[in-house]
C-alpha cells in the first residue's frame, strides 16, 4: 500500500521548509506550502489580513473569525490530498491526518543550540534575537495546534518518523524519510476507507467488548485523550496442586499513561460482591499493580454528570 | 427529584474566606492568573477573588463536554485571552470527580509553560476520581452524590441556588 499523505512538523530552525521541498520534489508528490495555500484560498475569495491568519506564526488573536479561517484551509487541504499525494508543511498535518491509513508523519527536531545557529546564519541575527525568533515561533506553533487542534503536538507518538537534524543534513534526512515511507509501506495494513467510528485501543486494535458500559466508558477516555487497552492483562489468582489455573481476574481496562488498571462493575450485588473479593486477592498477591473499580452507582453518577441519564 | 441539603451557604462563605486567605499567603508578592472553568466555576471563582489580598488576574475557559456516542475528541470552546507563559497559574474549579476534564487542562496548559500550576476546588469527590490529579487547594470533600447548587447544574438548572444540595432521585 502507498502512502499519499506525508505530513512535515518541525521545531523553528531545523531546515523544515528545505526538507519538505525537496522530498515533494523527489517523490513528485504535491508540496502544500504557504503560497500554494494562499492561491487555494484567494479562490474562496479571502483578502490579505484574512490570508495572514492562515498562518501558525500569525500574531492575530484566536477568534471565532480566524478559527473560521483556518477551518476553511483545513477543508481544502483534506480535499487536495483526496487528488493527489502531498507533502504538507506544518499547519497541524500531524492531526489533521491523525489515524489516515495512507499518511506518514515526520517530525524533526533539533537542540537549541544548533537552531539559533541556523537561524542567526538564515536571517542574519545575533544570537539573541535568533533565541527570542525561535521561541517566539515554537510558542505560536504550540498555540495555533492547541487552538486548532487541541492537542500537543510534542506528543512523540504523533509521528511516524522523528529526526534530530543535529546528526543530519538535509539530504541524509530526506533520503531517511522516503527509505522510512518504503518500510512503513511494507508493513502498512491495507485498508480501503477511514473509519472513525470504530473504537481502537492504544495499538489500533479493535477490541470486542462484553458489555456496552465498557464501550461507552472507552468513548468516554476517547474523548478526553486518554489512551486504554481493553482488557490487556489476566492476573493468576491461584492455582491447585498441579499447577492448573483455578482462579484468575482479567481487569476491563488499562490505562497506559496512569498505569492504572479500571474495572466497571455495573451488575448485581452479587457480582459485585464477587469481583470484590477477586481484586481484594489481586492486590494481596500483586501489590505494585494500581486498580480502580468503578461501581454502578459512580458509573451512573458520571453519565450524569454528562447528561447521558 | 428531590433536593437535600449538603453544604450551607455559611459553610461555603466560611471556607471561601479561608481559601483566600491560604492562597493570598502562598501567593503573597506574587500575582497568579486564576484560571476559571466555565460554566460551573464563575461563582466560586468572583466569591474567592472578594477574599484575596494579593493583586491577580482572572480569564475563563471552557472546553466541550462529553455528549455521548460519536462525540470525537475534547476541544476548548473557549480560550484564554492572557499569555500564561512564566505565569503562576491557579485553575479554578466547581467540583473534581472523574479528573478527566481536570487531566485534559493541565495537560494542555502545562503546554504553554507556566511557571506553576496549581488547582483550586470548590468540591472534591475522590471517590469518582479515573485519573489521579493532585489537588493544592480543596473546598470541601463530598462523598459520591450527585450535587447542584453554587453554580453546579443538572441540565443547566440549579445553578443560582446559595447552598450545595444532593439532587435524589
Amino acid at each position: 500500500m502507498d502512502i499519499k499523505i506525508i505530513t512535515l512538523s518541525r521545531e523553528f530552525g531545523c531546515n523544515g521548509t528545505e526538507v519538505a521541498e525537496r522530498l515533494a520534489r523527489r517523490l513528485k508528490f504535491l508540496f502544500i506550502n504557504k503560497s500554494y495555500i494562499n492561491e487555494a484560498m484567494i479562490r474562496y475569495g479571502l483578502t490579505e489580513e484574512q490570508l495572514e491568519s492562515l498562518e501558525e506564526s500569525s500574531l492575530q488573536p484566536f477568534n471565532e473569525t480566524r478559527k473560521k479561517y483556518i477551518e476553511l484551509m483545513n477543508e481544502v487541504i483534506l480535499n487536495l490530498a483526496k487528488e493527489k499525494p502531498i507533502v504538507l508543511l506544518g499547519r497541524g498535518g500531524q492531526f489533521l491526518f491523525k489515524d489516515h491509513p495512507y499518511a506518514f508523519h515526520v517530525k524533526l527536531i533539533g537542540s537549541i543550540e544548533n537552531r539559533v545557529k541556523a537561524v542567526m546564519a538564515q536571517y542574519k541575527l545575533d544570537k539573541v534575537s535568533a533565541l527570542k525568533l525561535i521561541s517566539e515561533q515554537d510558542r505560536r506553533r504550540d498555540l495555533y495546534i492547541n487552538k486548532i487542534f487541541g492537542g500537543d503536538w510534542h506528543d512523540p507518538s504523533l509521528y511516524s518518523l522523528i529526526i534530530n537534524m543535529d546528526y543530519f543534513d538535509v539530504s541524509s534526512a530526506v533520503k531517511m524519510i522516503i527509505r522510512s515511507i518504503r518500510l512503513a509501506e511494507r508493513n502498512t495494513p491495507e485498508q480501503v476507507e477511514i473509519d472513525t467510528e470504530t473504537l481502537r485501543d492504544a495499538t489500533g486494535s479493535v477490541p470486542h467488548f462484553a458489555h456496552s458500559s465498557e464501550e461507552e466508558f472507552a468513548k468516554l477516555l476517547d474523548f478526553y485523550r486518554i489512551r486504554w487497552l481493553y482488557e490487556p492483562k489476566t492476573f493468576i489468582l491461584e492455582c491447585d496442586s498441579e499447577g492448573n489455573i483455578t482462579s484468575a481476574f482479567t481487569p476491563d481496562f488499562y490505562l497506559p499513561d496512569f498505569d492504572l488498571y479500571i474495572e466497571l462493575t455495573t451488575q448485581r450485588q452479587r457480582l459485585v460482591n464477587y469481583k470484590n473479593r477477586k481484586i481484594k486477592r489481586l492486590k494481596e498477591l500483586y501489590p505494585n499493580v494500581n486498580i480502580k473499580m468503578i461501581y454502578g452507582k459512580d458509573y451512573k453518577n458520571i453519565l450524569r454528570k454528562f447528561g447521558l441519564v | 427529584m428531590k433536593e437535600r441539603l449538603l453544604i450551607s451557604k455559611e459553610e461555603i462563605n466560611k471556607r471561601i474566606e479561608e481559601l483566600g486567605r491560604i492562597i493570598s499567603e502562598d501567593y503573597s508578592g506574587k500575582e497568579p492568573i486564576l484560571v476559571c472553568i466555565l460554566k460551573g466555576a464563575v461563582y466560586f471563582a468572583i466569591d474567592l477573588t472578594r477574599h484575596l489580598t494579593i493583586p491577580f488576574v482572572i480569564d475563563f475557559m471552557s472546553i466541550s463536554k462529553y455528549s455521548g456516542s460519536s462525540s470525537g475528541i475534547v476541544r476548548i470552546t473557549k480560550d484564554l485571552d492572557v499569555d500564561i507563559s512564566q505565569r503562576d497559574v491557579i485553575i479554578v474549579e466547581d467540583i473534581v470527580d472523574t479528573g478527566l476534564t481536570l487531566g485534559y487542562l493541565m495537560r494542555n496548559l502545562r503546554t504553554r509553560n507556566p511557571l506553576s500550576l496549581k488547582v483550586c476546588t470548590l468540591l472534591d469527590c475522590p471517590s469518582r476520581r479515573i485519573v489521579d490529579i493532585p489537588i493544592d487547594y480543596r473546598g470541601f470533600e463530598i462523598p459520591d452524590v450527585f450535587v447542584v447548587g453554587y453554580g453546579l447544574d443538572y441540565r443547566e438548572r440549579y445553578r443560582n441556588l446559595l447552598d450545595i444540595m444532593v439532587l435524589e432521585e
